[in-house]
């Protein structure tokens, strides 16, 4: 979680003219000076930080985040030993929408079949529980002003038993300091770095305390044991094995580059390339390479992981991967993309290759906060000043850029994708050439190619359903979607039966052609699922007992099977049977054509 | 069974490969020559995979003309054919 940048974040923006500050986020007002920390004062606009009660006993961190981190990216994750859970996320429309989600009277925010209590860590319900007054502790930290201009406010203590036992925490807010740039110049440079990569630090009551603690957080996150598996096509070296064959079998990853980088927090895989995003920033690519889609400064694949050098200046916090380009997104909300750009998906206005990454400037003076990459177009969500839009680029030949009633072949800039207005977006997705997006209230909007034999749409549509779907996932001409732990799949009438076209069900149409025609997926009954992932036509689900299962196509190994076969329903896979009886959580990604899942097994004081 | 029906103008010319391709879902490509389209060939196939797809294109356009290429394809810009 919280790991210190090895360079100054500010490394490609020295000096920090004006143009070193536009990408900060929209700033709120310039807040009162730091009011009188003994009370606590509610005024200030809260700190996305959420307490969560009623947790099931046995749940774990990794539980609770992958539960929550549904809703937005987490900063701060950690349970005490009542049983507390405490989430803080990046944005506050992240908690907002996990606030909504455990209100909704239908479904609420459940783990392990308990429903749990979401409140602002701000809520005088919450504190009251702990029973400890606010910003107590950050009193006397008498190290002078440099960290307390970057101190909102106190939060309720993480814990009040063990290793966090004398420590408080502070939300140090970026936009604080950026208000008030001269001042965060000040601030000593460890200290700014740490601001910047976590927007959270925990704080002791001193300058060297905080260090001391923050290098805990570090050794905690490495004491997790983490493995990696790919299997199925491979010729292009996407499973990151080294060698250049498909593999019918899960392969366990022995890689030093991937270990010396440290934990793996997110996987892009695309058409046979892979994006690793570690948790300190960096990213590690592999696979095919040949249109500059790993940006290794060349075109040729890489069947090991190499760390991406030119965006080692910045803290990447989302990436995707098309069919062979990449985009990256920066915690500053640049946007960075590479690879072919042959129909206009990299954004910078022209249809040339790109083997860097390189800054699509039309995002200059705005903030990316995702990027969804599918086989030739290219998806941005900005959090605006005016709430969030969509952007799309490159081919719109099936109305997958979303930006216009008419057909439009394709365009090389950014545009607007039309229907959003209002809409608060949790996220955006890709693939082949649909495009998706789920808003903070759980609604589902598909455009693109239509699934099942429907019409393309133009501009998004929003899925008329009474369901509050929480993760979508697009292969080619399948697409599954997770609601209250449950997998519907849209648009699967050859999912399964690709090698043998005489099972192929016919389509089936709604009286609107325009209509997805979702259908629960069988075989899942009697566990929850937590995560769920498309390849171009294999599907993959982990289910909260950490059973992973895959279907769909099989001729390379995609599902991990020991065989060829294509399968119509969910399918048992195991990934060792060393491993099999270990506490772990595995998150499973799917490229075109392949598979790739972490399993990150807790120290055993984080087990239970 | 075809796995689509794939318009000749969105398929991209490969100088490497000498050969028009689309995505596979196996992560290679669909590849058909232009002596095959010539000859009224319109299924396009996968070397890595069972996979085919039915290529929608009018012969006359690859026919040869004075023995001209009838199209001179361009490195960067996607393929577009009248």
């Amino acid at each position: 979680m919280s790991r210190k940048r090895d360079k100054p974040y500010f490394s490609r923006h020295v000096p920090a003219s004006a143009s070193g500050w536009k990408r900060r986020r929209p700033m709120p007002p310039h807040p009162e000076p730091e009011p009188e920390l003994d009370k606590p004062t509610y005024k200030l606009p809260p700190p996305p930080a959420l307490v969560i009660t009623g947790l099931p006993p046995d749940c774990s961190v990794l539980d609770l985040k992958s539960r929550f981190e549904i809703y937005g990216a987490i900063s701060r994750i950690r349970i005490d030993r009542d049983a507390v859970g405490y989430v803080t996320y990046r944005a506050t429309d992240s908690a907002e929408a996990a606030i909504a989600a455990s209100l909704d009277p239908s479904f609420g925010i459940t783990l392990d079949s308990k429903r749990l209590q979401v409140l602002w860590a701000t809520d005088p319900l919450a504190q009251w529980r702990k029973g400890v007054g606010v910003g107590a502790e950050n009193r006397d930290s008498s190290n002078g002003s440099s960290s307390n201009s970057n101190l909102l406010r106190a939060e309720v203590p993480l814990r009040r038993h063990g290793r966090g036992n004398k420590l408080a925490s502070a939300i140090v807010n970026p936009r604080v300091a950026a208000a008030d740039g001269s001042s965060v110049l000040d601030v000593p440079a460890k200290a700014r770095e740490i601001g910047r990569a976590e927007s959270i630090v925990v704080m002791e009551e001193n300058e060297e305390g905080k260090i001391v603690k923050h290098e805990e957080e570090e050794e905690e996150e490495e004491g997790r044991q983490q493995d990696i598996w790919s299997w199925g096509a491979g010729t292009d070296g996407q499973l990151g094995t080294g060698r250049l064959q498909d593999e019918l079998l899960p392969q366990l990853l022995h890689l030093t580059s991937l270990s010396s980088a440290g934990p793996i927090s997110f996987l892009a895989c695309g058409g046979a390339h892979v994006l690793a995003l570690t948790s300190g920033g960096k990213v590690l690519t592999w696979g095919r390479g040949t249109s500059g889609q790993l940006g290794h400064s060349d075109t040729v694949n890489s069947p090991h992981p190499k760390l991406v050098m030119s965006l080692n200046n910045y803290f990447i916090t989302h990436v995707s991967a098309g069919w062979n380009h990449s985009g990256f997104v920066s915690d500053t909300g640049a946007l960075f993309t590479c690879g072919d750009g042959t129909f206009g998906q990299l954004g910078h206005g022209d249809y040339r290759l790109h083997c860097d990454p390189v800054e699509v400037s039309f995002f200059a003076s705005k903030h990316v906060e995702q990027i969804a990459c599918g086989m030739r177009h290219s998806l941005v969500l900005l959090r605006g000043g005016s709430g969030d839009e969509v952007y799309g680029f490159g081919s719109g030949k099936r109305g997958q850029l979303g930006i216009a009633k008419d057909k439009i072949n394709l365009v090389s800039l950014p545009e607007r994708s039309c229907g959003f207005e209002g809409v608060k977006i949790a996220s955006i997705t890709a693939n082949g050439d649909h495009s998706a997006a789920l808003s903070a209230d759980g609604h589902l909007y598909t455009w693109g190619r239509g699934f099942g034999g429907t019409l393309s749409a133009q501009t998004p549509q929003r899925l008329p359903t009474s369901f509050c779907f929480t993760k979508i996932a697009l292969g080619w001409n399948h697409a599954l979607v997770l609601t209250g732990g449950e997998v519907f799949m849209f648009g699967g009438n050859h999912h399964g039966v690709l090698s043998n076209p005489d099972k192929m069900t016919p389509v089936k149409h709604s009286a609107d052609s325009r209509e997805v025609v979702l259908e629960k997926v069988p075989g899942l009954e009697g566990s929850r699922t937590l995560h769920i992932a498309a390849g171009a036509e294999h599907s993959a689900i982990v289910t909260e007992n950490g059973v992973l299962k895959t279907w769909g196509w099989g001729e390379h190994g995609q599902l991990g099977l020991g065989n060829i076969s294509d399968q119509t329903s969910p399918q048992e896979l195991s990934l060792s049977h060393k491993f099999q009886k270990e506490a772990g959580l595995i998150e499973i990604y799917c490229g075109s054509g392949f598979t790739i899942a972490i399993r990150t097994s807790c120290p055993p004081s984080q087990a239970g | 069974m075809s796995y689509d029906d794939v318009e000749i103008e969105d398929m991209e010319w490969n100088n490497e490969l000498q050969a028009y391709t689309y995505p596979c879902p196996c992560g290679d490509l669909f590849q058909i020559t232009k002596e095959d389209l010539k000859l009224g060939e319109e299924i396009a196939r996968c070397p890595s995979c069972s996979l085919y797809i039915t290529v929608v294109y009018n012969v006359e356009d690859f026919l040869d003309k004075k023995s001209n290429k009838p199209i001179e394809p361009s490195k960067q810009q996607p393929i577009t054919v009248a």
